[in-house]
């Protein structure tokens, strides 16, 4: 069952050039989807669309829980968070803003805080924490919208190697309790290939629905299995599409 | 504390130097008083100066930087959330601060008479334009990509307004205020030559016209106190507001 299904999307922030054409695709639930491509080919704006934040041209969005805004959890690249709010105020803000009682709001992100490696730091200011804590605050922010679809923007790209990888396995272990859909927009394809039941493969531009990857790959997957034959013909087979379609234009 | 030091040691230097300088080339005093003689004069009028001047000028730097705050906030909000703000009152905010002040004098005095209230309206003139300048300025520097995560969140324009416009404009509302702060002293005091019957402008305007330097020095000298004290007033309120800045920039320092 999809929860999200875009169908026939043309867009592009003039009317020359267009980032989408007539591109369709469905978000099934519990499902988690990456969209990959090269850099400045638009993931994140195909991301601010599913948001609701921009229009499409042409081809419409259809949600499951109804219109986009307010109703579609929402997780940047930067982190975003608010200096003057302390990590306890920052992750109960959706739920402010939704008018959820301030009490119940910050009970609910207390409860939460182990999980994300958080514990005793509610009264922590962002800028005493380190990078890799910054983007869990930020994460545990847009968990708790309560939505059942999460988009996440490229979330570890300002992150070390080490921190990426370390949250990588993180994110496997404990996205599934939330029984969440998430699409997650990444240009790292082990982390794809890690995190994902399906691979959105984008092109710049975009014409029709995305090259797709079915990633055959039993739960819990092991950071070690980078190196298996399959997982380095599926990187390869992406790579190749990749590159071969630059070549072209 | 070794700033604080080095600010007294850079004062006693100043004013020794001072001192010597006008005894050794015997400078008469209606030209330029030695520290010590303004000091004297200090002691001889403290009851006077104290508690009919001082007060008298306080309460027009309070109203006045009151209602420039009050003005300068709403003037900022409008310029940056309204069209016709933008277009029309912002050119007239910056054009209030071309007005020669003493030529205005005739008229103020006109419409206000020698009550309090033609002091504060030359206060609230000077030290609205940097309020107004900062909160236009923090209003605008609002990141975008916050706008669009509030709105993601299901944030309405009065949630985007007091959740993250607002406070994140508030350290350059306080960089205004202080400025604004330091200024009203000097609105209060421009206001006061202009015609007054009391105050510490008054008070410098009289000496001045008498020849009595040192009288004038003394008063320059609590008006330059009241300047001081109002400016660390200003910045300890501002940082019991805004102590997460203080902090993130003490951090930030470190890195």
């Amino acid at each position: 069952m999809s929860i999200l299904k875009a169908i026939d999307i043309t867009f592009g922030f003039d009317q020359k050039s267009s980032i989408l054409r007539n591109c369709s695709f469905d978000i099934g639930q519990n499902e988690f989807i990456s969209l990959v491509g090269l850099s400045g080919c638009g993931k994140s704006t195909v991301l601010k669309l599913i948001a609701g934040l921009y229009p499409p041209r042409e081809g419409r969005i259809e949600y499951a829980h109804g219109g986009q805004l307010g109703k579609i959890g929402f997780m940047p690249q930067q982190d975003l968070l608010m200096p003057w709010r302390s990590v306890l105020e920052n992750a109960a803000l959706p739920m402010e803003i939704q008018g959820v009682n301030k009490r119940e709001a910050q009970c609910r992100v207390l409860e939460l805080l182990p999980i994300f490696g958080l514990q005793g730091y509610e009264n922590a200011y962002p800028f005493e924490l380190s990078g890799g804590m910054r983007q869990r605050v930020s994460f545990l922010r847009c968990v708790l919208t309560g939505h059942q679809l999460l988009l996440l923007d490229e979330p570890f790209s300002a992150l070390d190697a080490l921190t990426r990888r370390e949250m990588q396995l993180w994110l496997t272990e404990t996205w599934q309790k939330w029984k969440q859909s998430v699409l997650l927009v990444t240009h790292d394809l082990d982390e794809a290939l890690l995190l994902s039941d399906r691979i959105f493969v984008m092109t710049s531009p975009q014409e029709g629905p995305f090259y797709e990857i079915k990633v055959p790959f039993l739960r819990p997957r092991q950071p070690s299995q980078v190196y298996t034959k399959e997982w380095l013909d599926l990187k390869e087979k992406m790579t190749t599409f990749l590159y071969k379609k630059r070549e072209i234009k | 504390m070794k700033k604080n030091l080095a600010i007294v040691i850079t004062v006693v230097l100043l004013l020794l130097g001072w001192e010597m300088l006008i005894r050794g080339l015997h400078i008469p005093m209606y030209i330029l008083p030695p520290p010590t003689m303004i000091f004297l004069s200090l002691v001889k009028e403290w009851k006077l100066l104290i508690f009919i001047h001082l007060p008298s000028t306080l309460w027009e730097v309070l109203i006045g930087l009151f209602l420039a705050v009050l003005i300068g906030v709403v003037a900022a909000v409008l310029i940056v959330f309204s069209r016709i703000g933008e277009k029309v009152l912002y050119p007239l905010v910056i054009a209030s601060q071309t007005i020669p002040l003493v030529a205005l004098s005739p008229i103020l005095i006109m419409w206000f008479g020698y009550s309090i209230w033609g002091k504060v309206a030359i206060t609230v003139l000077i030290s609205f334009f940097p309020i107004v300048v900062n909160v236009v300025d923090g209003l605008r520097a609002t990141n975008q990509e916050w706008v669009q995560l509030m709105k993601t969140m299901g944030a309405n324009r009065r949630q985007i307004f007091w959740k993250l416009q607002i406070p994140h404009a508030l350290p350059s509302f306080f960089s205004g205020l202080k400025v604004a702060a330091t200024v009203s002293v000097v609105g209060a005091t421009i206001g006061e030559w202009l015609g007054a019957s009391e105050g510490l402008g008054y008070f410098s305007r009289r000496a001045s016209n008498n020849l009595q330097a040192d009288l004038l020095f003394a008063s320059v000298f609590l008006l330059s106190l009241i300047g001081i004290a109002f400016f660390l007033l200003m910045q300890w309120i501002e940082k019991r507001s805004i102590p997460w800045f203080y902090q993130m920039k003490k951090i930030e320092r470190k890195r």
